[in-house]
């Protein structure tokens, strides 16, 4: 053994990737960034709730106005008053994410020793953001009860119902919709960014190029081929979820396929436009974290983009995961159908990404033509 | 062979930066030509072959391929293009290789692509993947896959570089029978014994077409007797060596 020809070895490999600034800069920037972003989330409580109240208790002094006032202080979220009948609408058009309704006889049955109950109906598409009400409720009520004088021996039954989902609805629920259409997603712009490299790097883009073949063609050619592998992927995954870990779908599956769609051709020409940036395979893969790492976690799929801090939001509005993510939820838990505004919408600006990611690969692969 | 001029350029240029890669070719190739272009390396010999087929735009002047100014996308149907790069996908066989690029072009028979598998000696191989082949093979097959459209321009840059001399006699022989059958070939070299083979010659130097003609024109015209010399003479004669 000759630590001469091993150092020679070393020293080349350093040399060589000292060179290759783009993997320097990512291989250091990309751990800080996706660490600094997991740690961020993992630390975060869902903020903007908002929840509705509707009062009937018909008491002078009453124990519901008490409890109102201590959710208030709490400070965990927003209170809005509303009637019993605005309830269903505006849970279902997502203003508030739970209501709290207080029966007429609620301060009575208390003061005479009773159980008294209250109603906490919740949106119940988000786990997390059901999780966090549901434990606060749980934490404020008896406190504010306690706080009572003449009421120690009441007891305050929550009655928990849900508009979409149900008590059995977990996190896994949630989740399962987004990896539908993110997996196909990614793992579309990540074999069309090697494919490219690797046409470039063997020389048969140049044999394409001295061809007939335009650039329409080849985009579509390319997005054709992926397309079939991002739809039987899609399939697998629903299959998968819907017979081995038993997730109730409400939605249409055609309107499903669409997404996959949209997000293919996005996902194609993303890739097409990513793999100019990258001189070879190695920094091609460099570059799936930074396209991949950020959209996973602000793309609405873990964290509800809706309970992000702004600066964070943004960002997330600036990805086209986190739309196909609102559309993909919207069908899968809620059954929205395509003419919906919540998922007609989604799909207008998903097609809208896809458009830009077109422009983009068509500037790159006019660049091939110096 | 006739007068009409399937490729024409004018004042060719291509400049990448400050250096001069195409400067200024004044070029001239006839139907059923056999066109040698001849220099060292870097003497622009690729880049010219490149703006011929519109894989380049030029800086300046123009560059007409029957008779379309190129970049042009409709010509590209009948030229047909090869590299000293293989070019080929190495986990394809060689017959979808050949029935790949033989669709890229408006779909080539089968019958076709089993003649040109037969052309270059690969019939054998047809269910082989490309990876699996030897440098030679690939060669052949990049050959097959640059002539599926019946192309009646052939460019050729470099076909011969870093190929067994058996070979190289191999490729000589199709080329001259593609030019029997009427195909306008420019091919480009270093080797100056390459430049038997050809009608006409340029020679090429830091991107100026030093001196055109036939072999033996060439060398009578600057009073040597072989090629080498000869050439050397003409870069004498434009100053380049003082």
């Amino acid at each position: 053994m000759s630590w001469v020809r091993i150092g020679a070895l070393a020293r080349r490999i350093i040399t060589q990737l000292r060179r290759d600034r783009r993997t320097l800069v990512l291989i250091f920037l990309i751990p800080i960034i996706v660490l600094s972003l997991v740690g961020y989330l993992v630390e975060l409580e869902p903020t903007d709730i908002t929840i509705g109240v509707v009062n009937e208790d018909v008491a002078t002094v009453s124990v519901a106005d008490h409890i109102i006032a201590a959710l208030e202080d709490s400070g965990d979220f927003e209170l809005a008053v509303l009637s019993r009948e605005e309830v269903e609408e505006w849970l279902t058009e997502g203003r508030i994410q739970a209501a709290l309704i207080f029966p007429y006889d609620f301060t009575q049955r208390l003061a005479t020793g009773y159980e008294a109950s209250v109603s906490l109906r919740l949106e119940g598409s988000d786990p997390q953001v059901v999780g966090y009400i549901r434990g606060s409720m749980a934490a404020i009520i008896p406190e504010a009860l306690a706080g009572l004088a003449g009421m120690m021996g009441g007891f305050i039954d929550i009655q928990t119902t849900f508009v979409y989902g149900g008590p059995r609805f977990g996190t896994l629920d949630y989740l399962a919709p987004a990896f539908i259409v993110i997996f196909p997603f990614f793992f579309v712009f990540l074999l069309t960014s090697v494919s490219f490299l690797r046409e470039r790097a063997q020389g048969t883009m140049e044999r394409l190029l001295a061809s007939p073949l335009s650039r329409a063609e080849s985009v579509l050619g390319y997005m054709l081929g992926f397309a079939l592998f991002a739809l039987v992927e899609s399939l697998v995954i629903l299959l998968f979820t819907v017979y081995v870990l038993q997730i109730d779908y409400a939605g249409n599956i055609l309107i499903l396929v669409l997404i996959v769609v949209i997000m293919a051709l996005g996902a194609v020409n993303l890739g097409i436009f990513m793999s100019t940036f990258a001189r070879n395979e190695f920094q091609a893969v460099q570059f799936m974290p930074l396209v991949i790492f950020p959209q996973a976690l602000l793309g609405g799929m873990f964290w509800a983009v809706g309970t992000l801090p702004w600066f964070l939001r943004w960002l997330s509005y600036a990805m086209p995961v986190t739309y196909a993510n609102f559309a993909v939820r919207n069908v899968m838990i809620k059954g929205a159908s395509i003419l919906d505004w919540d998922v007609g919408s989604n799909l207008l600006i998903l097609v809208g990404f896809a458009g830009v990611f077109i422009f983009l690969s068509s500037l790159t692969l006019r660049r091939e033509v110096g | 062979m006739s007068d009409t001029l399937v490729v024409e350029t004018k004042r060719l240029s291509r400049h990448f930066g400050r250096i001069k890669a195409v400067d200024g070719v004044d070029l001239g190739v006839r139907a059923g030509e056999t066109y040698g272009l001849l220099g060292p390396n870097g003497s622009g010999k690729t880049t010219l072959i490149r703006l011929l087929v519109g894989l380049l735009k030029p800086t300046a002047g123009e560059a007409r391929v029957l008779g379309r100014v190129m970049p042009n996308k409709e010509v590209l149907s009948v030229v047909g293009y090869m590299t000293q790069a293989e070019a080929l996908y190495l986990d394809l066989t060689v017959w979808e290789n050949l029935v790949f690029f033989g669709r890229i072009y408006g779909g080539a028979s089968h019958s076709r692509l089993r003649e040109l598998l037969e052309l270059v000696e690969l019939g054998q191989r047809a269910d082989s993947v490309v990876a699996t082949l030897s440098g030679g093979m690939r060669r052949r097959l990049s050959l097959a896959c640059a002539l599926v459209h019946n192309p009646v321009l052939l460019l050729l840059d470099e076909p011969t570089v870093g190929i067994d001399p058996q070979l190289r006699v191999t490729f000589w022989q199709h080329f001259y029978k593609l030019n029997e059958q009427g195909v306008t070939i420019i091919v480009s070299s270093h080797v100056m014994d390459e430049a038997e083979h050809c009608h006409r010659l340029g020679l090429m130097r830091d991107g100026r077409l030093l001196a055109e003609g036939s072999a033996e024109e060439l060398r009578q015209g600057s009073g040597t007797s072989t090629l080498e010399e000869a050439f050397l003479a003409y870069i004498r004669g434009s100053g380049e060596l003082g």
